[in-house]
């Protein structure tokens, strides 16, 4: 059995990290129930929003006494407290490894908390092993389930679409999020609202009065299903990237309103003939629209290679997942070209090239100067091979 | 679906009346499960004639890998009901309590309750409520009913007031309720004015009267419930009138 730790590559944003994000700028209150001085493992480091907006995000400053004890009581006092002196919207838990472990009821407590303060709380209980993406997933869900006016959906604004799955793990702080929003706005789509980066928790609240929803991580492909279920709202999981596949989106978007029918993931026919291995490391719904959008300009054939463990509807039966070091260097071995976040270079093969694209999930803050905005617009990928 | 747990002080006498419920809910007809969430894993042995199943903890310690099906772990007992074992973790070490709640999330993951439909499904907790591990049972979504099993004996009593105690401290956590208190007697002195007198005080109702019985104990050596060995007989009645009665609370 291959190992699943990585022994020179960098790992990905926790769950936990994943839901403080998604959380960030709503208005609530997210509390990690965890050691004092965590905030930077979550909000800090990959949160550029860390730095120049206020947020709510708390560590509950967990002790030995508090876990041996079981000091459930402080935590509910201290949240309650502080929710009086700041008046969240709502309250989310999360919490790491060491209440996960002990079997923390964190349910249980946020009901506890709502019951005393009157704000709504909710919880995910997580313990920082798995990726983002879960933890972004399970964070809209509790925010949907509570949040959605059911009403917005009798009023069906056409051609009117939410984006799922916006937040700094996953798009870049260059404008991306801007081109996003021109893309839409210029082939006639209204934005509805945007989960959740530039959207108030009202704004998200009318989401089921959307025609359809845009999905651009899949840290929020469950998000769309649960809209989809209760709200009978289609979606389509990709990025307009590039010119070819932003035209694919649009059609899919289209296709989506007209049929009701939900695109988990983008393809593109080969145009020609294309041998050698190539290769795109990274989040599945990204790197799958990079695939089509080099398909259909390059006439590259990319095999996407989701190291998130996510779902496989989001890849096509050739894409692969691989979720360790070990699997992943044995799966690139024979690359002609790796497309990939730069903290992957130490893996890729000596004789290989490699396309960097900096991904904040991966790499933190370390290339964000090289991050790249490829929504809608028409890209030199040759001369990008050649950047250093 | 009723979801009932079963507490009480350790060798009091759970397993028997757990089994016995079992056993005479499924003679009344209904689908039942008996997970057994105590290391020592012998819960459901008298439903199973006398044999043991691969428990849960013991499974994942052997295989180095999760159960990918309801069939590794579990067996079915008389009366169709599917027996279940939590097991626990190498004995000293490890953490027996983190045990039944890894165990709980695979059995949700193996959708348990989708794939085998049950009426009824019994847990069988060991000891007391002594940390959030044995706590797990009554959480939301887990049982909705306590059945506290005492006999008359002063550390039974004092056992049973402890859980009391702490399933009533959890009122806000909208976790399970105590139903009432299973009277298993050992033939103390006034123990049935002990008991009584500790259900009236905690406006519990005492909701069945185990006598002290050979029978059960001389089934029990053949690997099987009184009920299902003798239902005729005057213990055995006592549990199908339990079975009964929690029945017609559906």
């Amino acid at each position: 059995m291959n190992p699943v730790y990585s022994k020179a590559i960098s790992c990905y944003a926790s769950d936990t990290a994943g839901v403080c994000s998604a959380l960030f700028e709503l208005g609530g209150m997210t509390v990690v129930h965890d050691a004092s001085g965590c905030n930077s493992t979550y909000s800090t480091f990959d949160e550029p929003r860390w730095y120049n907006s206020d947020s709510m995000t708390y560590i509950s400053a967990l002790t030995e006494k508090d876990v041996v004890c079981g000091n459930d009581d402080k935590l509910i006092d201290d949240i309650v407290r502080a929710a009086g002196e700041l008046h969240p919207a709502f309250i989310m838990l999360t919490c790491s490894v060491i209440p996960f472990m002990t079997g923390c009821d964190l349910d249980a407590i946020a009901r506890e908390v709502e019951n005393s303060c009157h704000v709504p709380a909710f919880a995910v209980t997580l313990g920082g092993m798995t990726h983002y993406t879960v933890g972004m997933n399970q964070a809209y869900c509790r925010l949907a389930e509570r949040f959605l006016l059911p009403g917005a959906a009798e009023n069906k604004i056409p051609r009117s679409v939410n984006i799922l799955g916006a937040t700094p793990l996953d798009l870049p702080m260059n404008g991306t999020l801007e081109s996003l929003k021109m893309f839409l706005q210029r082939n006639d789509f209204s934005i509805q609202s945007i989960w959740s980066m530039g959207s108030t928790l009202d704004e998200l609240a009318r989401s089921a009065g959307a025609e359809v929803n845009l999905v651009i991580s899949s840290g929020a492909v469950e998000l769309a299903e649960y809209m989809f279920k209760e709200y009978n709202i289609p979606f389509v999981c990709a990025q307009p990237i590039g010119v070819a596949a932003a035209e694919r989106v649009l059609s899919a978007l289209e296709e989506a309103i007209k049929l009701k029918r939900n695109t988990f993931c983008l393809e593109a026919p080969p145009r020609g003939r294309d041998s050698g291995k190539k290769y795109i490391i990274g989040e599945s719904v990204f790197a799958r629209s990079l695939a089509v959008a080099l398909q259909q300009e390059c006439n590259w054939s990319c095999c996407v290679i989701d190291p998130l463990a996510g779902r496989r509807e989001l890849l096509t039966a050739d894409d692969l997942q691989k979720n360790s070091e070990t699997e992943l260097e044995l799966a690139i071995a024979d690359a002609e070209l790796v497309i990939a976040d730069n903290m992957y270079e130490v893996i890729v093969p000596e004789n290989a090239q490699m396309l960097k694209i900096p991904h904040t999930a991966f790499s933190g803050r370390c290339y964000r100067k090289q991050q790249l905005d490829l929504i809608d617009r028409t890209i030199d990928w040759e001369s990008l091979l050649c950047r250093k | 679906m009723q979801k009932i747990a079963v507490y009480g002080k350790g060798g009091i006498g759970k397993s028997t009346v757990t089994s016995n419920l079992a056993a005479a809910m499924a003679v009344l007809g209904k689908r039942v499960i008996q997970i057994g969430c105590d290391p020592k894993a012998d819960s459901t042995v008298n439903l199973l004639n006398g044999q043991k199943l691969m428990p849960v903890m013991n499974f994942i310690r052997e295989y180095d890998r999760e159960p990918e099906s309801i069939e590794e772990i579990s067996k079915v007992g008389f009366g169709n009901v599917l027996c279940i074992e939590t097991g626990g973790p190498t004995p000293g070490l490890g953490c027996a309590g983190r045990g039944i709640i890894t165990t709980f999330a695979l059995l949700d993951e193996l959708e348990l309750f989708e794939f085998f439909q049950p009426d009824v499904v019994l847990y069988d907790v060991l000891g007391d409520v002594v940390c959030g591990g044995f706590a797990a049972p009554i959480r939301e979504g887990y049982a909705d009913k306590v059945l506290i099993v005492t006999s008359g004996e002063k550390m039974a009593l004092y056992a049973a007031n402890n859980i009391n105690s702490a399933v009533n401290n959890f009122a806000d956590r909208n976790y399970a309720s105590v139903r009432g208190v299973v009277m298993n007697r050992r033939n103390v002195e006034r123990e049935e004015e002990k008991v009584r007198a500790f259900a009236e005080a905690n406006n519990l109702e005492v909701v069945a009267d185990i006598p002290r019985s050979d029978d059960i104990i001389r089934w029990e050596d053949q690997g099987k419930t009184v009920v299902e060995g003798d239902i005729m007989c005057e213990a055995a009645r006592r549990f199908t009138a339990l079975a009964e009665l929690l029945l017609s609370e559906e």
